[in-house]
Order: C-alpha cells, then sequence, then structure tokens
C-alpha cells in the first residue's frame, strides 16, 4: 500500500479550514495545503503533489464537482482519491457525488478527533479494493 | 501517525472559546446588515452579505459542535436564500419572520453556557463509499450462503455475521453500503429491532433493511421506528431486495445527460463542452449546421444547444428542419444568441425551440436549463419508449434502435450483434405460479440485463417473455460470452412461488445475429430468430 501522507484539502471557510488544520496536522500527523477555492486548488495541486484531496462541495465561484471535474484533466492528478465534504448527505446527492468519481462523501461537521482516522480507513479500502 | 492527540484536543478547545468570544462581533455584523437592507439605496450587496455571513456561522457552529447555534443561522439562511436571486427586499411578512429569526440567533448564542463541558462533536460520518459489501447477520449459515450467491449475482457482494457484536466491529472498520438484518436475532423477539436503533444512532443515513418472516403490523411498526428503510417478509424475493438495494444506493442513476451544441465559434464551442463536460455531462460539439442530422443521429443527445447566427443557415431554420424530422420532434433545443431583441427571441421560438438564453451565458443559468429540459425530455420518451413492467425499451423503441445501430455500424464500418432471448417453459411457469410469479421472472430477467451490459448496449421487451439486446461494437464470439454468462447467472437466481416452499429456477434461450453477416435489421431479427429457434431444439437454456 502507498504511503498517505499528503492532503490537499479546499474549504472557503477561515473558521473550517484552521479546524481541519489541527485535525489533519496536529492530531493525524499529515502535512497538509489549505485551498480557499478550486482555481488556488488548481494551480496548487500539481506542486504540492498530495495523495488524497479532499474537497468541499460548496464552494464560491468553481464549486467543488465543478473544482474536481478540471482537475481530472490535469497531467498526474487525474487519478488522485477525491473525497467531498458535504452537509448535504441526502442519497441522492451522495450518489450524484459518487457518480462524478470521488471515492467517498464525507458529512459536516466531522468530528476533528476522527477525521485522519476515517481517512486513514478509506485509504486502506481504496488500496485493498 | 498522530502527531500529538492531546495537543490537539486542547488546541481545538481553545479554538472553540476564541470562537464563542468572538460571537458578539459575528452577531452584531449579522444585526447591522439585516438593518442596512432596510436602510442602503441598493439593499442587493447587504442582502448578499448577510446571506454569507449566515451560511458561514451554520458551517463554523456545526463544526465547533455548538448545534443548536448551527441550526439558527441554518434557519436565516435558508430564509435568506431566495431574495437576492429575486433582487427584491422581503416583503412585510418574510420581514418579520425574518426579524424573528435574526432574534433566535441572538438567543441560541446567549444560550451556550459560560463554561462548556468536554468537547463532543458529532462523529465524524462516512455517508457513502462505493464498492462496499451489503451486511447480513444471520445466524443458519445454510440460508447466508445462499442470499449471498444470489445478490453476487447483481452486484452487490455480502459479508455474513453471526452475531450483533461482529456486526457492529465490522461496521466501526468499514461502513457497508447496507445493513440487513432479521427483527429476531437467536430467538431473542427484540434483538434486531434494538440492534438496529444502536445502528441508526450511530449513521443515520446507513440504509437499513429488517428481514422477517413477521407480517404484522407491530412488528413492521417496530423496524420503521428503529430506522429501517425497508421491510421484506421471508423467504426474502431477491428481486425485491436488489430493487430496494438500488433504490438506496443509487446504484442505477441515470446515466449523464447527452447534450449536443451546435457553434461555429470554435472557442465558445470548446468552453460550452468543458462546462458541460464539468458538470458530469457527455457533450458534442457540431460545428457545421449542415451536417445536424447526421450528428442528431449518431449521438442521440438529450438536448441541444442551437447558436442562432450560424453560416448557411439559421438557428432558427435549423430548428424548423429538425422539428419536421419525425424522428427528433420532441428533441429540447435551447438558442443561445447575443440576439436581445425579445420579438426576434420569440420568433426563434416559435420555430421550434424549447428555450432562449442571451449571450454572455451565466454559466449556472446555463446548467441549470439544461438539466431541467433534459430531464423532463427523458422522463416524457421513457414514458413513451418504456416497456411499463421491465422499465427496458419498447417493442417499437427497440425495432427504431436496431435501425439506427446497424445504420451506423455500416457507416462507421463496425461491428454489431444482436441477441434474441426467450423464456423457457415460461407458460409453464405462469400455470403452475400465476401470471404475478411470471411477471416477477420476467422483471428479474431485466434486471440482470441491466446490470451485466455496458452503458451502450439497449435492451428492449421485444414481446411477452421475449427480449432483444443490441451490443454496438461488439463481435458474435464476445457477444457469445456475454449473453451465455448472463443466460448463466439468470438461471442460478432463485425465483420465488406464492408460498416459502415454492423455489424454482428460471432459464432462457438465446439467439444471436451479427452484422455484417446479416446485414440489415430485417436479417439480423430472422438469424437471431433462427438461432433461437435451434437453442430451443437443442435442449433451451443455452445460447446459440
Amino acid at each position: 500500500m502507498p504511503n498517505f501522507e499528503r492532503i490537499l484539502c479546499v474549504e472557503d471557510d477561515p473558521d473550517i479550514q484552521v479546524v481541519i488544520q489541527v485535525a489533519l496536522e496536529m492530531v493525524g500527523g499529515f502535512g497538509v495545503k489549505l485551498c480557499a477555492s478550486g482555481q488556488e486548488a488548481l494551480d496548487n495541486v500539481a506542486g504540492f503533489q498530495p495523495d488524497l484531496i479532499l474537497l468541499d462541495v460548496m464552494l464560491p465561484g468553481m464549486d467543488g464537482p465543478a473544482t474536481l471535474g478540471a482537475m481530472r484533466r490535469l497531467p498526474g492528478v487525474a487519478s488522485l482519491p477525491v473525497v467531498f465534504m458535504t452537509a448535504k448527505v441526502q442519497p441522492d446527492e451522495v450518489a450524484h457525488l459518487l457518480s462524478l468519481g470521488a471515492v467517498a462523501v464525507i458529512a459536516k461537521p466531522f468530528d476533528p478527533m476522527t477525521l485522519a482516522r476515517e481517512l486513514r480507513a478509506l485509504w486502506r479500502q481504496v488500496h485493498a479494493g | 501517525m498522530p502527531a500529538d492527540f492531546s495537543q490537539g484536543r486542547q488546541l481545538l478547545d481553545t479554538l472553540r472559546q476564541s470562537f464563542i468570544a468572538q460571537l458578539p462581533t459575528r452577531l452584531a455584523a449579522i444585526e447591522q446588515c439585516w438593518v442596512d437592507c432596510y436602510m442602503a439605496a441598493d439593499p442587493l450587496p447587504a442582502l448578499h452579505e448577510l446571506l454569507r455571513l449566515a451560511h458561514s456561522l451554520r458551517g463554523s457552529a456545526r463544526t465547533y459542535g455548538l448545534m443548536p447555534l448551527g441550526e439558527a443561522a441554518g434557519d436565516l439562511e435558508d430564509e435568506i436564500r431566495p431574495w437576492p436571486a429575486r433582487e427584491a427586499l422581503p416583503d412585510s411578512d418574510a420581514r418579520t419572520h425574518l426579524d424573528g429569526l435574526v432574534a433566535a440567533l441572538r438567543r441560541a448564542a446567549q444560550d451556550i453556557p459560560g463554561t462548556l463541558p468536554a468537547l463532543s462533536w458529532v462523529p465524524t460520518k462516512v455517508a457513502a463509499q462505493p464498492g462496499g459489501f451489503v451486511y447480513l447477520l444471520e445466524d443458519e449459515p445454510a440460508q447466508a450462503t445462499r442470499l449471498a450467491s444470489q445478490l453476487a449475482h447483481f452486484g452487490y457482494p455480502m459479508k455474513t455475521f453471526a452475531s450483533a457484536s461482529a456486526l457492529l466491529e465490522a461496521v466501526e472498520r468499514a461502513p457497508p453500503v447496507a445493513c440487513l438484518l432479521d427483527i429476531i436475532i437467536a430467538d431473542d423477539a427484540q434483538a434486531g429491532i434494538e440492534l438496529g436503533q444502536q445502528l441508526h444512532r450511530r449513521d443515520a443515513t446507513m440504509p437499513l433493511i429488517f428481514t422477517s418472516a413477521r407480517d404484522d403490523i407491530e412488528a413492521r411498526l417496530g423496524a420503521v421506528k428503529a430506522g429501517g428503510q425497508a421491510y421484506l417478509t421471508k423467504p426474502i424475493d431477491v428481486g425485491g431486495l436488489v430493487d430496494e438495494l438500488d433504490r438506496m444506493t443509487g446504484r442505477l442513476a441515470s446515466t449523464p445527460y447527452r447534450v449536443l451544441v451546435v457553434e461555429d465559434d470554435e472557442s465558445l464551442a470548446r468552453y460550452y463542452r468543458a462546462l458541460l463536460r464539468d458538470a458530469g455531462m457527455e457533450a458534442v460539439v457540431e460545428s457545421e449546421p449542415l451536417k445536424v442530422l447526421h450528428t442528431l443521429t449518431e449521438f442521440s443527445p438529450d438536448l441541444m444547444l442551437l447558436d442562432i447566427y450560424m453560416p448557411h443557415c439559421s438557428g432558427a431554420e435549423l430548428a424548423q428542419v429538425i422539428r419536421q424530422h419525425g424522428a427528433h420532434g420532441g428533441l429540447p433545443i435551447v438558442f443561445l444568441s447575443a440576439e436581445g431583441d425579445p420579438d426576434i427571441q420569440y420568433a426563434a421560438l416559435r420555430t421550434g425551440g424549447d428555450d432562449f438564453l442571451t449571450k454572455p451565458v451565466d454559466a449556472k443559468v446555463l446548467l441549470r436549463t439544461i438539466a431541467v429540459r433534459a430531464q423532463r425530455a427523458r422522463q416524457m420518451s421513457a414514458l413513451m419508449a418504456r416497456d411499463g413492467l421491465t422499465g427496458l425499451l419498447n417493442h417499437s423503441r427497440i425495432k427504431e434502435m436496431l435501425i439506427a445501430e446497424v445504420a451506423r455500424a455500416r457507416r462507421g464500418n463496425t461491428q454489431l450483434a444482436l441477441a434474441m432471448l426467450d423464456l423457457d417453459h415460461f407458460k409453464s411457469i405462469n400455470d403452475r405460479y400465476g401470471h404475478l410469479t411470471g411477471d416477477r421472472v420476467i422483471k428479474s430477467l431485466a434486471r440482470l440485463l441491466r446490470e451485466r451490459l455496458r452503458g451502450s448496449d439497449l435492451a428492449g421487451r421485444y414481446g411477452g417473455e421475449e427480449f432483444l439486446v443490441i451490443l454496438p461494437d461488439c463481435d458474435r464470439d464476445s457477444a457469445l460470452r456475454l449473453i451465455d454468462d448472463i443466460r448463466e447467472r439468470f438461471s442460478q437466481v432463485a425465483q420465488c412461488g406464492n408460498t416459502p416452499e415454492q423455489i424454482f429456477n428460471a432459464s432462457f434461450s438465446a439467439g444471436l445475429a451479427a452484422f455484417p453477416w446479416a446485414n440489415s435489421p430485417e436479417n439480423m431479427l430472422l438469424a437471431a430468430d433462427a438461432a433461437l429457434y435451434e437453442a430451443k431444439l437443442q435442449g433451451r437454456d443455452r445460447t446459440r
């Protein structure tokens, strides 16, 4: 199984950004790059070389699904696992997000103390199957 | 590995305290913004800002585990959301209501206790992930094996657990796509319900299916109260279970919308195509209006985007040509143009367009317009083209598709295979178990066809118990392997009669034809029919 060390996270709300940073860097021990918009993520993804992308669905301008679509066309990024975060966890919405090629959907709000653990469990499942 | 767990917790606690300390400032900003909406000469910027502040507070309050505050901010956000788009201030009724919501938000903030108990967050919830398992709690191995092998045919791998604790442990490790529980576990009449409640408390979105030999209202009510989303009586009808799983997991969700963009400006065409593909739709661009009829037949889109001003002909003229062409009479056409004159827009719509969008088109408006129109067109054509029992294409539609696919194979010099399937001894199934059971057998074959075929393949109900499957870009050998694999799987599906004892297997025979050996739609049907006859003669349950 490949190493799981770096996460690129796209979230526009500064309050949630800081919680994610604590949850993933301090509690989870990951290297984290925070981006506040889809465009910023597109600009940084190749340079940061994340193992996984954590992507908010509702973003100003280019939203999460559009960002995922644009990323899929970047060389070397197309196959990165993407996990969506959304407050709307109705089955329709979740099925739609998965059909776009996300490996999972995480409900907001999340528990910062267990977020990293859940992502590691997902990582194992992605690489087991 | 975790760098510093306890330090993380302390820091989060500090962050939450500072968030609470800043709350009065944030609330004051919301209240000021609400006042500005009615004081400013242009209320729109204030409305937008109010929406942003409420949305942000909703997200951050919930993130810090302050649920009542998050809910209050959410109520405010939901109530304001429609107004900026209407470019109007809330009317007096709505204003009174909003005054109340702003006050409720203030109260929710004041209700936060001065000293918070130890941090408690909503558990992180992985709402869904693909490729998971269906978890079954079943202490009888034979029953479990039977169900597991049945479900596997329909693309739902299953893991079986013999005890509630083993199942709970597995759910903690990796959430399933659904849990299947008997309401009675090891002679305890309530154990299944209690386990269901426990699972539901952990994750209210997890699909929970109860099974039971009981069919009384008390048992069903107990299951509903425990969060059960489906209730199946034993013996379990696998077809019914698969339908429920499909519904809960959105597995057979619709295929992406197909949009044909007719636009001669290359850079604009590229932009539209990228935009549509980003939104998960399939898009094809045709830059030469005179080739549109050909492309329509090839691509068969759900909707067409049409530029009004093009060389050779106008969009309105082209729309008229398409409307006069019987095959595409129902295709939604959306005009795109910089033309702002309402008279010209109306004239264009009168010739056969459904909508008119003025360039430059806002991306969201464009996508929403396409999605709404394409969805409705699909619903309409599905009603007209689908067989009511199976959801497959009906007789005339599958024949039309065969004609189109043969034409396409001829033009592109590609291969094409056709299979004709017929259920074996169907009359005696009807005679023995009744027509309802017969219908269930037909549905189970239709369901298996949809599951096993590629997105580009087409399946239709050709007659009572007869089906046609069109396999584009497929040679005879590949078609034989595919159809024979489906035949093999179908013959293993346990069909359910009217009583628990009536479990039986059904089978079908199939005949194949391949283009270009059979060189027209009629000849393909004749060849497939002859092969089917041969399969029946040779003893049925085989592919020829």
